[in-house]
């Protein structure tokens, strides 16, 4: 009983406690720059996923193996590798989606929510929970991009994963789908979630 | 000392595997994406070239122009790709036209990343729902033999070449008119150049048999003739008159380098045979262009080159092929390296053609 | 020449790597709080994409595609970097003191700098020749340069400001980054 709840601790914790957009500022790139959609916000969130529970999964069950010394390049090629994978795979399989994200999927080698979570967790922990807290991590990642991708979308263009919602009479504010409009709304995302948790120390 | 040897063993390990693994990805998803990206671009040359039995593609000045042709094998339209910069991103434009060069049939933006919601509307216009490619769609059947205009607020007349431009996003408009502008003036006088070549209804040839030159005597035992950078074999009979030409062409197949020796009759009207010097495609896909094991006949794909057409293009096709025609039956599930061979034929033969019977002209005075 | 212009206006002022391409996010909110640290900051991205671009574009031309081998792009990029880094760290301590202590507490944190990747993929995707990718590194570092400045000294300022106290910090630094591409809009068009 006592493991099950500290599982889901670990799978929780990503969601918002240590969100690592909202609360902890890291990937923030691809977070601006894929998410003019929910739809591709949420295939950028997916390909983290996957990057993150494979590469957590084999750093973690080879972490005895690995010497201290050559870490950091192991676990680079190891992420690097799982992130040419999903590259590849959605060049394969949805094209439409990997020409909207572009070169913003072979960045994900250097968003530092993974090699992070390498270092600070799947390097030092079983795999069970290392898998937990990745997939955590990264389902926090993907809901956050989801979010900030649909308030663009709606605001900018009317509709939500393509989807028309605001009436016919509605004029989309452009600016939400242009470069200003996802530095703005991740602004804002920041500081209402620094308000709630505030609210909810207090 | 046992401390950095283990560090090594390590990270190559870990090295070897990642590039194993990748290998073994790239196999299975380059077919994947490579047929896409030829599916996005057949999709729009039938589009712009409606109602074209066979599109076959012909170099012509280091351009690349697809031909259409109707049931008859007359061209019935001439597409082209372009491409130059809009407002703030790349365009890439088909541009089809009919046979005559007077005006456009259809064109087709291939790629854009202009201003979503304002420059994004030459592609499509969401806030038009009735019509959301009424931009593009302006262009179909629209007059080319005066440069192309645009207008802004006023009702355009396509026989006078106009174009109303996009309200917020004229520089978006004033490019793609200016892209296919230029384009035209270049491509109509480079076709124009060389239209007589290889349009049209070819002379029918008789089917011949006859020794064809054998690729072991390359290139020692074959008399050889260097025109410019050109190298070709002859073929004589015993009173020493040509039988045959052959030259060696190249060109990138699938994965590899594909190298070819080609027989050609001495007036280079047809093909006397074709054989792969050398190739290094994928097992089972790409090598059944030399040995198809799921044929009877393995060699079926290299056979239909003995005593084809080349006076014009050579046609990939899907159905049975006629040899008059040019035309050759495509490998299905290897279509990219039979095409890749066929496009380097195209453009070599023209090529070897031109330089041999120019030479052959100048110095025989016939 | 006239196109080695045009990279260099687009990549600093129409296209800004930061503003409007997204590239370099972390180090833009993590080091504009003082302009110093920014400046130097600035210029020891710009010296390390210059030099990247120029070994990313022969690795990419000779080895990649000289050999087929493009499937193995974003592996061999990321690990060459990485070395590259390091390497130019030991070089720097070694030859110049001064220099190393205005840049070497930067360099490290390079490595996992989004931008320096993405260089290696933007100069592949854009079928750039060597000179027009060595000139597109510098510019875009000098685009990095420019917007880590400004936002630097706008930061600066805002410090006296009275900032609602849960958009202290990086929402408010959002927001300005906000204001800021809005204000790059208004060059596009310009090439």
């Amino acid at each position: 009983m006592a493991t099950k709840t500290g599982y889901s601790k670990e799978f929780i914790k990503g969601l918002w406690d240590e969100n690592p957009v909202l609360r902890m500022l890291l990937g923030l790139c691809p977070a601006l720059a894929v998410t003019n959609s929910a739809i591709n916000g949420f295939s950028m969130g997916l390909a983290v996923v996957f990057t993150l529970v494979l590469s957590s999964t084999i750093i973690s069950l080879a972490r005895n193996i690995i010497p201290k010394e050559v870490r950091i390049p192991t676990f680079i090629i190891v992420i690097a590798t799982f992130v040419t994978i999903a590259d590849k795979m959605l060049a394969a399989y949805v094209p439409d989606i990997s020409k909207a994200l572009g070169p913003f999927v072979p960045l994900i080698v250097v968003n530092c929510i993974i090699l992070g979570r390498q270092e600070a967790f799947a390097s030092k922990n079983p795999v069970g929970r290392s898998i937990i807290d990745a997939l955590g991590m990264s389902v926090g990642f993907t809901i956050t991009l989801t979010i900030l991708g649909a308030i663009r979308e709606l605001l900018g263009v009317g509709t939500i994963f393509a989807v028309q919602i605001m009436p016919q009479s509605f004029e989309p504010w452009m600016v939400m789908v242009l470069q200003p409009g996802a530095f703005l709304t991740l602004g804002l995302m920041i500081g209402i979630s620094n308000w709630l948790n505030a609210r909810r120390a207090k | 000392m046992t401390k950095s040897y283990r560090l090594i063993l390590v990270l190559t390990a870990t090295a070897v595997l990642s590039g194993l693994l990748l290998s073994f990805l790239n196999l299975h998803t380059r077919p994947l994406i490579e047929a896409h990206q030829d599916k996005v671009l057949n999709d729009a040359l039938s589009s712009v070239l409606p109602g074209c039995d066979k599109i076959a593609e012909q170099f012509y000045e280091n351009t690349q122009f697809y031909f259409g042709y109707d049931a008859q094998n007359n061209v019935k339209g001439i597409a082209f790709l372009t491409e130059g910069n809009g407002f703030q991103s790349k365009l890439r434009i088909l541009v089809g036209m009919d046979a005559g060069l007077t005006q456009i049939v259809k064109i087709r933006i291939l790629e854009q990343k202009e201003t979503p919601g304002l420059g994004t509307k030459i592609e499509t216009d969401p806030s038009s729902k009735a019509n959301p490619e009424w931009f593009p769609k302006q262009f179909d059947g629209l007059n080319i033999t005066n440069k192309i205009t645009y207008l802004k607020n006023q009702t355009p007349d396509k026989s006078a070449g106009e174009i109303m431009a996009i309200t917020g996003a004229t520089i978006s408009s004033k490019a793609v008119i200016d892209i296919i502008n230029a384009a035209l003036v270049e491509n109509s006088r480079i076709l124009n150049d060389n239209n007589d070549l290889n349009i049209g209804e070819c002379p029918a040839i008789d089917a011949v048999n006859e020794t064809v030159f054998d690729p072991e005597l390359v290139p020692e035992g074959a008399e050889i003739l260097t025109i410019d950078d050109k190298t070709y074999f002859l073929n004589k009979d015993d009173n020493g008159s040509v039988t045959g030409v052959a030259f060696i062409a190249s060109g990138e197949g699938f994965q590899s380098t594909i190298k070819v020796l080609v027989c050609m009759s001495p007036d280079f009207s047809r093909m006397q045979s074709l054989e792969i010097i050398e190739q290094d495609e994928t097992e089972g896909w790409g090598t059944r262009v030399v040995n198809d094991t799921t044929n009877s006949d393995p060699e079926w794909f290299l056979k239909q080159f003995t005593n084809l057409n080349v006076q014009k293009v050579i046609i990939p096709v899907a159905t049975t092929p006629n040899k008059q025609r040019g035309e050759v039956q495509s490998i299905s599930g290897a279509t990219v390296s039979s095409g890749a061979i066929i496009k380097m034929l195209n453009a070599a033969i023209q090529g070897y053609r031109d330089t041999y019977l120019n030479r052959k002209a100048n110095r025989y005075g016939n | 020449m006239a196109n080695l212009v045009i990279i260099f206006l687009s990549a600093v002022i129409v296209n800004n790597y930061v503003l409007v391409n997204f590239l370099g996010i972390c180090p833009f909110v993590g080091v504009s709080k003082k302009l110093g640290p920014a400046i130097s900051m600035g210029m020891a991205t710009t010296f390390v994409m210059t030099l990247t671009a120029a070994v990313a574009w022969l690795i990419n031309r000779y080895i990649l595609e000289g050999l087929n081998l493009q499937f193995l792009q974003t592996v061999s990029f990321i690990l060459v970097i990485a070395s590259l880094v390091q390497l130019v760290e030991m070089f720097i301590k070694k030859v110049s003191k001064p220099l190393y202590d205005a840049l070497g507490i930067f360099l490290p944190l390079i490595t996992t700098n989004c931008a320096i990747l993405g260089i290696a993929l933007f100069l592949v995707l854009k079928e750039y020749n060597f000179i027009e990718s060595i000139i597109f590194g510098f510019s875009a570092g000098v685009g990095f340069t420019l917007a880590i400045v400004i936002m630097a000294g706008i930061r600066e300022e805002l410090e006296l400001a009275d900032v609602p106290e849960y958009f202290k910090g990086a929402p408010i630094t959002m927001i300005v980054a906000g204001c800021l591409a809005l204000a790059f809009m208004g060059f596009s068009g310009l090439i």
